[in-house]
């Protein structure tokens, strides 16, 4: 299993752009890593996650029940506790404490109690009670099981309501009108049935991608100076570094611009995210994000000249980013320093255009200033990065560092 | 025995002279540990913002208005006059949710008619969906259950029987272990455990790409040493076993502490609910730190140059999380997936670690987690002496 040698570049062909860009191909088809980091896993990592949130909304979540009060009332709400969609009653307890171990192992995310009596509590008129005890350490498990809970109860509160109206003599019309002053009629916009497949892997993915674009980027940009093979590398070039530098990663460019466009279609075509803006957007969007995280890998390997040290500032640049773009838990909500980190994440934008173009469907102009800043990631740190980068080409002193 | 001795204190030795491996085991551990839990700092989200359509203009509609601003997870951030404003406002981003109130909102109530308003939420947030629906759901019902109680005491009832007429039956709903919906407590222990795992296997594969590179090295200036290069005489079972537990026992000795520093101080420092029992707190870690390691010795035979591992495997953490179970939840993975997920540690890692350590579950509650670690540990032992076999040859 011996390591195929790269290939070397002999001086005399010519040098230049179409010249760094035959040396890199040579390159990446010497060393299977390539080919993986760039192609096969993103795209792999794409399918596992579209699995993961394959359902979309999470249904028939197990539950237990403890009827203490066994009537025809209490085995009712069972009946309909179980027929919610988002429920399945999956054991019914004898005693709290097994309800509980239940909770404790995993068994069910919640226990719901029918206390003895219930059944003539309700007749009597005297406010008859249920008490659940749901698991929010599983906070999405937990809010959808109480939400279903607490839907479920709250339609056979409105019946019993109802009835004990028209028993005192209100027409029914009349009392489903007092039943309720006021009532709420809610839309949940952009994403009506709360799918998650829309909500957690449209995000994923481009989240996925920013890493190994970083990692790929400062990896192959960095071992030529581990390897010290960096003069090579500018002399194919013909001595310029922004040549040496847009050579070197155009290859990776198109790469994950392939990806890219591939996971546009996969969310879009595939799985059939909503797509209501402008799609132009979302494809310069996700142009720029390859750009600015290639951007951000030469800024990495310029400042820290060493690949390991920049795999590791990498990581801790990209792994963490979804915590920080907001999705999940809301920018507004974050303390002032996970606001400024979030900002310095071309990521962060990406997904607020993605969603804006994507779901959404918000005017154009919403997304411009947007676009602006992610074009500033991709003008302005090469300008800082590449001359660093080329004196660090020549500097004898950098190679071989690991 | 001597052998297991000498190969643990070499590779304590590989570990202390290697700056990046010490980066990836002590720094990265460390670092993660404040960094992670930044963005979650304030736990929840308050104050969602919302724009109010008031077309009622009524003293009722304004009422209703106060009581949204006033619930702690609405905020009306502007009061507008049309619906094509409040959607401006919207797409800008200034505000998550439209409360709009009809005109003929008061005159409704004082007609004892049903009245009705309307709330749109932006679902491509669902935190922000959540507070915005919260919010206006309880100030509304609070608002529609005053009117109800009043007009039953005005039909001669007390307020008492009132409340009870109304809702016959009523839910007390309890929320267990993280009562008050902390976002850090419910993320950032499960990612720890991740941390945990990532950092070994990364720092596991990375001394052994650095092994590798430096034997390929002496193999081309000495190849006649090249083959004999750090393992000593014989590749019999014996001294395979010793190799896989001698190294073991050096990372294991030092994950202890890492161990303890995050499921142990750090949930306090942070304030999460914490019902430690420390005994079985140990018998998790020990199956877990075991399992991961196991399975480091096993994925680094694939580890050619020093950096390879953190190449191949940073990029597995976000799908592990969320095969884990602690977010979405493991009953709603396609059962494939699931049986896959549980050759990761991180699975039942994750799971086990939760119920101990913040849900007060004792070893009893969690054995299937348990059995299927220690499961992982015999596979993984034998795979890490079947690689070390082949890199010692």
């Amino acid at each position: 299993m011996k390591l195929p040698a790269i290939k070397r570049w002999t001086a005399g062909e010519n040098a230049g752009f179409k010249a760094v860009v035959h040396r890199e191909l040579s390159r990446i088809f010497s060393r299977r890593i390539y080919l993986l980091m760039v192609l096969l896993l993103p795209l792999a990592s794409f399918a596992v996650l579209a699995a993961i949130f394959s359902t979309g909304t999470p249904r028939h979540l197990p539950i237990a029940v403890y009827d203490a009060d066994n009537t025809d009332f209490s085995r009712r709400l069972v009946r309909l506790l179980d027929a919610a969609p988002t429920l399945h009653v999956v054991q019914r307890v004898t005693n709290l404490r097994e309800g509980k171990a239940l909770i404790l192992s995993g068994g069910s995310y919640a226990l719901v109690v029918m206390p003895k009596g219930l059944e003539r509590d309700r007749f009597r008129g005297q406010g008859a009670q249920v008490t659940s005890f749901y698991n929010n350490q599983s906070m999405t498990a937990g809010s959808i099981v109480n939400r279903g809970i607490r839907d479920t109860l709250k339609a056979v509160s409105a019946e019993l309501d109802q009835q004990s109206r028209q028993q005192r003599g209100e027409t029914s019309a009349a009392a489903v009108v007092h039943a309720d002053p006021i009532i709420v009629e809610s839309r949940a916009l952009f994403n009506p049935y709360l799918n998650y497949l829309y909500f957690l892997a449209g995000a994923l993915m481009p989240t996925m991608l920013q890493i190994f674009i970083i990692v790929v980027t400062v990896y192959a940009v960095g071992v030529e100076m581990k390897e010290g093979s960096a003069r090579e590398w500018l002399d194919s070039a013909g001595g310029s570094p922004w040549r040496a530098v847009a050579g070197k990663l155009a290859p990776y460019t198109a790469g994950f611009l392939c990806v890219g466009l591939l996971m546009n279609s996969y969310l879009f075509l595939w799985l059939k995210l909503p797509l209501r803006g402008s799609v132009t957007l979302i494809a310069m969007a996700t142009v720029l994000l390859v750009l600015s995280y290639q951007a951000v890998a030469l800024l990495i390997v310029a400042a820290t000249a060493n690949l390991r040290i920049s795999l590791s500032t990498a990581a801790i640049y990209a792994a963490p980013a979804f915590a920080f773009a907001g999705i999940t838990f809301p920018v507004m909500a974050m303390p002032l320093s996970g606001k400024i980190w979030g900002g310095l994440l071309p990521l962060s934008y990406y997904l607020i255009i993605f969603l804006d173009q994507g779901m959404r469907g918000a005017p154009m102009s919403v997304s411009l200033p947007t676009l602006a800043a992610m074009c500033g990631f991709v003008v302005v740190i090469p300008i800082l990065a590449v001359p660093r980068l080329g004196r660090l080409m020549v500097d004898e002193r950098q190679w071989g560092k690991r | 025995m001597r052998e297991f001795i000498r190969v643990w204190r070499e590779e304590y030795r590989n570990i202390f002279s290697d700056k990046g491996v010490l980066m990836i085991f002590f720094g990265a551990i460390f670092f993660y540990s404040i960094f992670y839990p930044l963005p979650y700092a304030n736990e929840v989200l308050k104050d969602a913002p919302l724009a109010v359509v008031d077309l009622d203009h009524s003293s009722l509609s304004r009422q209703l208005a106060r009581m949204v601003d006033a619930h702690e997870s609405t905020r009306v951030a502007a009061q507008v006059t049309s619906q094509l404003e409040a959607e401006q406002l919207f797409f800008a981003r200034k505000v998550h949710g439209i409360l709009i109130i009809p005109n003929d909102f008061e005159r409704n109530i004082l007609r004892k008619e049903q009245s009705s308003v309307a709330v749109y939420s932006d679902a491509s947030y669902f935190l922000l969906y959540q507070q915005v629906m919260t919010g206006v759901a309880v100030a509304t019902g609070t608002l529609s259950a005053g009117i109800e109680i009043k007009r039953m005491q005005a039909g001669g009832f007390t307020e008492a029987q009132a409340k009870q007429l109304r809702d016959p039956l009523q839910l007390v709903a309890v929320a267990l272990f993280n009562p008050s919906g902390g976002y850090a407590s419910y993320v950032v222990p499960a990612v720890l455990v991740m941390i945990l795992q990532q950092t070994l296997l990364i720092g596991i594969g990375m001394l052994r790409g650095t092994a590798r590179e430096d034997r390929e090295q002496t193999a081309s200036t000495h190849p006649a040493q090249g083959h004999l290069l750090q393992q000593g005489e014989g590749t019999g079972y014996g001294t395979v076993i010793a190799h896989v537990l001698g190294k073991s026992a050096a990372y294991f000795s030092l994950y202890l502490f890492n161990a303890a520093y995050y499921f142990i101080v750090l949930p306090r420092l942070y304030n999460f609910p914490q019902r430690i029992n420390p005994l079985d707190l140990a018998l998790l870690v020990l199956p877990f730190l075991l399992a991961v390691i196991f399975l480091g010795l096993s994925l680094a035979t694939l580890f050619r140059h020093r950096e390879a591992s953190m190449l191949a495997l940073m990029f597995t953490s976000l799908p592990a999380l969320f095969l884990a179970g602690f977010s979405w939840p493991k009953e709603s993975i396609p059962v494939w997936l699931r049986g896959v997920s549980y050759l990761l540690p991180s699975t039942t890692g994750t799971d086990g670690l939760l119920r101990i350590n913040q849900m007060g579950a004792s070893l009893q509650d969690i054995r299937f987690d348990v059995q299927v670690l220690w499961g992982l540990v015999a596979l993984y032992f034998l795979m890490a002496c079947f690689s070390i076999k082949r890199f010692t040859k």
